[in-house]
């Protein structure tokens, strides 16, 4: 029921978008809104019979009734944004409500030519890297989305302030469903930094079908990091697609630190000659939370490298679900690539199921995976008590030491410290409640 | 009385099944599946109510499901309308010597180093005197019944122990399980069946390849082996020897039921006909093996899978009872158009559950080779143990080789440990062996061997020997 209910809603709004001037139905955005919109009729909301849905259940997410919304409901504060992690950050940040760019609540660079930040204006320039057809949830939101943000860095530029891109939803008139989009395109042997986080703002439940593209141009080098650290409100649903060409480096790091519900998809596409994809993801969950991260690495020409690791703490009756699929495809020789998975569970009602998955069509290459379940090592826990660390103390900083592992390759200085002080107190905080 | 010629039936038809045409009923059913079909080779095979009914109930379940179509190999749909259900043993022309044979296939038996006699039984060729199987039969028997255990066909088992196959069969792999094992529930034509009472050690490796009166059960082939308490058995089954068959579609099930302290080794080694270059051809072998352990049991899998089109099987174990060991050791090798897709489930249900899996891959040619695995730690498992190694050889640029491994942990105490390779043999150490005046072809089977090793020596010893010349041939003209 919740599945239907949740289509209809999407098509009501796509109705009510229809009408408006820009979405007019002779046009071409129109055409990509309902070929979109086709495309999830087609294939529904997924259950837990479909593969890639098969360790987290939708219905009870989407048994809220999430109404679409596209743009503010009501006006954004000052207060609320500095509220919000990573506000002081000294980085470009560019503020989306309900899926569309606010000018006067982000700051922008003023006629610099090296970085070029505006409202997407032409939704059908989206869509490229990822494709309706990606997953449903791609699908809604093609059908909705609506001034989200483009993102362009000139060739050769080197843009040391990072880029933060912070999507709210606002849920103050009820569940609402919001659906940003962000197309970055990274010059030839250009490089920067991007810093994606989503916040929930209200007293009902949001969800977010958020989509993210980014193109890396050749030699070009990109460090992408994605913060989940929202309330118990926030529901985020994301599918984030690189594709990268000759010599290019892209790097994304995904944190799953708060929030009940996340799941996110993310796919490197390595397109041309040594081209090289790292993926790093941490989860670190208590309650009843549900972190689920879905990657794909997709070698298709020889020469390339990647290199993921993913871990993943769970506490309460939290959900962790890994999925890691490797393609090698037929002729990509010289391919190498490598893949793990570690998890941790801290208590007796914590569940953990991963997939590490590798499919090769090619011969000549080097590509493994490890996946782990298990306990801190009783021989270091040992080691620290006897340089007269007590018990607690010492499963403590191993614990920590476990998840920080995956932050320390974020390159950025202060994102980096941020992401390492959030898992501290998320298990620091663990530890206070026993 | 018609337990008695029956029995005499299976040894005579057994013994010189390809020699003489006789004894050999001709019954043979048109094409096609219908409750009357499963009626019939009940009625048959002379079985009591109970076990109708319950082939009725797979049959009517079987109708109710759909083919499942998940598995990581591509075939044509099967018309299950256009296969026969029920025939009497085929008979084979009889040769009058081996010059007769197929020498591609002679060829083969001299790797294999298959002694004459017995590649004259597999070739249909009128087998001499000297080779007395009954005689063997008999005193292998003999010695069977003196430590009380039953082993014989599934369908004497139906008649002369009822109460054993009606308390286990199906307990393992339930009718309507999936729809390969409620095909099969319903017209199962023959199978294996053993019983090792309690504290029993069996003083042999059982093998169907031995065992004159299973031979050719036919496509619906049903195995149930049970070890009651403490005891011990290892069983074999299949045949390094190429086997041909018409029938494209092979569904069996097999079940093994280990009880306290028991212990079940089973090992297969399975060569069935692969089609041809083109992929021409070709047994379908559609699976399912399970075991359960009760507590402290122990049960082991070990496959040499060479053979068959499309190879699409699971040996798992529910390791329900505390302290319960499951393994599972595979060697898939494909070549030219083969596909395989198999892997192995560990239910790890009780404490201190401990299971191991490793399994080794090769593709060649232009075959697809997958591995698909489940650990599975349920909640109450506490300090389950699970290690898993999955390798893949590559041989060739247009092979593929994929693993699908699933960890599903509920349990704070389990240690559970995945690693996968995937590589094709390295050039330089190729280029060692070359260089030592070892050819191409030979040094392939040396590395490959070296890589199959752990599983290998799982084998009992004369299958291992065997198994190596095997995956040599398996391999032949996939390099240079």
């Amino acid at each position: 029921m919740a599945m239907e209910h949740f289509t209809t809603a999407v098509e009501g709004a796509f109705t009510i978008l229809s009408e408006h001037v820009n979405g007019a139905s002779s046009g071409a955005l129109h055409t990509s809104r309902k070929q979109a919109l086709d495309v999830l009729r087609e294939v529904g909301v997924p259950t837990t019979r479909h593969e890639e849905w098969k360790y987290t259940n939708l219905a009870p997410i989407l048994a809220n009734d999430f109404l679409p919304a596209i743009g503010p409901t009501v006006p954004v504060t000052r207060t609320i944004l500095d509220g919000l992690a990573l506000s002081d950050l000294d980085a470009w940040h560019i503020v989306l409500v309900n899926g569309v760019m606010q000018p006067s609540l982000s700051n922008l660079p003023d006629a610099d030519p090296d970085i070029q930040i505006e409202e997407l204006s032409d939704e059908t320039s989206a869509g490229t890297i990822a494709a309706a057809t990606t997953n449903p949830f791609v699908a809604v939101n093609a059908t909705l989305m609506s001034g989200g943000v483009s993102i362009r860095i000139r060739a050769n530029a080197v843009v040391d302030r990072p880029i933060h891109v912070r999507s709210i939803v606002q849920t103050d008139v009820g569940a609402t469903l919001c659906t940003p989009r962000i197309v970055m395109q990274v010059g030839a042997h250009a490089s920067c930094t991007l810093v994606e986080t989503h916040h929930t703002v209200g007293r009902s439940k949001g969800l977010t079908a958020g989509v993210t593209e980014i193109d890396c141009a050749e030699g070009s080098s990109v460090a992408y990091t994605k913060i989940l650290d929202d309330g118990e409100n926030g529901h985020h649903i994301g599918t984030t697609a690189v594709n990268i060409a000759r010599a290019a480096k892209a790097t994304a790091t995904t944190a799953c630190l708060d929030g009940t519900f996340v799941r996110n998809d993310l796919v490197m596409r390595l397109n041309e000659p040594t081209a090289e994809a790292y993926l790093y993801g941490v989860s670190v969950l208590n309650g009843s939370q549900l972190a689920d991260n879905h990657t794909v690495v997709d070698h298709r020409v020889p020469h390339c490298h990647s290199e993921e690791l993913y871990k993943g703490l769970y506490d309460g009756r939290s959900v962790g679900v890994f999925n890691g699929k490797i393609f090698v495809r037929e002729d990509a020789q010289k391919t190498t690539a490598y893949q793990s998975n570690h998890s941790l569970l801290l208590s007796d009602n914590a569940v953990v199921n991963a997939k590490p998955q590798l499919e090769i069509w090619a011969d000549d290459v080097k590509c493994s995976h490890g996946a782990t379940s298990g306990q801190l090592d009783p021989e270091a826990i040992f080691y620290l008590q006897s340089r007269g660390i007590g018990k607690d103390e010492a499963r403590g900083l191993l614990t920590y030491a476990f998840a920080a592992e995956v932050a320390e390759h974020v390159a950025h200085d202060e994102v980096r410290e941020h992401l390492e002080r959030r898992i501290a107190e998320k298990l620091g905080a663990r530890r206070f409640d026993h | 009385m018609q337990t008695e010629q029956t029995a005499l039936d299976d040894v005579v038809q057994g013994d010189y099944k390809y020699g003489f045409e006789s004894n050999i009923e001709q019954d043979v059913l048109p094409k096609g599946l219908s409750e009357d079909v499963v009626r019939f080779i009940s009625a048959k095979k002379e079985e009591p109510e109970w076990m109708l009914e319950w082939r009725l109930k797979a049959y009517r379940h079987w109708l109710t499901m759909n083919e499942p179509r998940w598995p990581n190999v591509a075939y044509p749909k099967i018309d299950f309308q256009d296969i026969i259900y029920y025939a009497a043993p085929k008979s084979m022309p009889t040769l009058n010597s081996l010059d007769e044979v197929d020498p591609e296939l002679l060829a083969t038996f001299a790797k294999l180093g298959i002694p004459l006699e017995e590649q004259k039984m597999l070739t249909g060729v009128a087998v001499d005197a000297v080779f007395d199987s009954v005689s063997v039969k008999t005193t292998f028997q003999a010695a069977l019944a003196d430590k009380g255990i039953i082993f014989c066909s599934m369908s004497e088992a139906i008649r002369e122990h009822p109460e054993l196959v009606r308390k286990y069969i199906g307990s393992v792999v339930p009718p309507n399980d999936n729809y390969y094992a409620a095909l099969n529930s319903a017209v199962f034509s023959d199978g294996s069946f053993c019983y090792v009472p309690k504290g029993v050690r069996c003083p042999m490796e059982l093998s169907t390849y031995f065992r004159i009166n299973a031979r050719n059960t036919g496509q619906f082939e049903r195995t149930l082996l049970i070890a009651d308490e403490g005891s011990y058995v290892s069983y074999l089954e299949g045949c390094t020897a190429p086997q041909r068959d018409e029938n494209q579609l092979h569904a069996a099930v097999v079940e093994l039921i280990a009880h306290e302290r028991a212990e079940i080794k089973y090992s297969t080694v399975q060569n069935w006909y692969p089609g041809d270059k083109n992929g021409k051809g070709g047994i379908y072998n559609f699976v399912t093996k399970r075991g359960i352990c009760d507590e402290r049991a122990k049960i082991s899998w070990t496959q040499v899978e060479t053979g068959s089109a499309i190879t699409w099987k699971y040996p798992s174990v529910i390791l329900k009872g505390n302290n319960s060991i499951g393994e599972f050791y595979s060697v898939a090798v494909t070549n030219n158009m083969q596909q395989a897709d198999t892997g192995t489930k560990m239910i790890h249900m009780g404490e201190n559950t401990r299971s191991r899996i490793v399994s080794k891959g090769i593709s060649a040619g232009k075959s697809q080779n997958s591995y698909r695995g489940l650990v599975k730690v349920l909640k109450k498992a506490r300090n389950a143990r699970n290690f898993s190694q999955c390798d893949s050889l590559l041989i060739g640029d247009r092979c593929g080789a994929h693993t699908f491994p699933y960890l599903e942990i509920a349990n704070k105490d389990a240690t559970v440990e995945h690693e996968a390779t995937t590589s094709k043999i390295g050039e330089d150490i190729m280029f060692y062996c070359q260089q030592r005046g070892i050819s191409a072809e030979d040094a392939v089977a040396l590395i490959v061997n070296g890589y199959c090793r752990d599983v290998l020596e799982q084998l009992p010893m004369e299958f291992a020997v065997e198994a190596k010349k095997l995956l040599a041939i398996s391999l032949e003209g996939s390099v240079g």
